[in-house]
């Protein structure tokens, strides 16, 4: 499977732009896949659970 | 120092150096080599690090601890990703433009990419990051990933 690079910056940013905040707490599931969703990322290769 | 506190630490370390602290630098933060292994191996559950076999940070993703086929540059520093989406990763995390150094696997060019004004940049952008393990496998071994 693969996605554009355009794509994957964007789910780049909200996977890890986050990641060094001092109050970074780790992301829920139902978040990350709703990112995933969002950029049309919907192929069963891209379920999280 | 509690498992948040400890990441911060490490990936502040890694965000300000291209390293990750080292165990026995752990060990003086929190009380000594056994306290640190344990702190560490906590960190590990929680997938915040990845440890190599001799107990030492491995990956803090998206960041890499030791060299790797991905690096990033920028006037600040350099850093080694694990794979091709952390090199965007990078990035990201440091809110910061960069230069993405890598090679394509299909022809061993370099690849043209870089993040500019926030925004991906370069040849490579009409290029797609390629995955073979479904996402909800990623952490059945993530070095493998």
């Amino acid at each position: 499977m693969a996605a554009p690079v355009p794509v994957m910056w964007e789910l780049t940013l909200g996977w890890y732009g986050d990641r060094l905040d001092p109050g970074w707490s780790p992301p829920t599931v139902d978040y990350l896949q709703a990112l995933l969703d969002a950029l049309g990322l919907t192929d069963p290769f891209w379920r999280l659970t | 120092m509690d498992e948040l506190d400890l990441r911060r630490h490490v990936y502040r370390t890694l965000a300000d150096t291209g390293r990750a602290p080292g165990a026995n630098e752990i060990a003086e933060l929190v009380g000594g080599p056994i306290a640190a292994a344990e702190h560490l191996r906590r960190l590990e559950d929680r997938h915040f690090v990845v440890l190599d076999a001799n107990g030492e940070i491995s990956m803090a993703l998206p960041f890499a601890n030791q060299p790797s086929e991905h690096r990033v540059h920028n006037g600040s520093g350099s850093w080694w990703a694990n794979c091709a989406w952390d090199s965007l990763a990078i990035p990201a995390a440091l809110h910061a433009d960069a230069k993405i150094e890598a090679r394509w696997l299909d022809d061993d060019t370099p690849v043209d990419l870089r993040i500019e004004n926030g925004r991906p940049a370069g040849e490579a952008c009409d290029g797609l990051v390629h995955f073979t393990i479904p996402a909800r496998h990623w952490w059945d071994d993530i070095v493998e990933t």
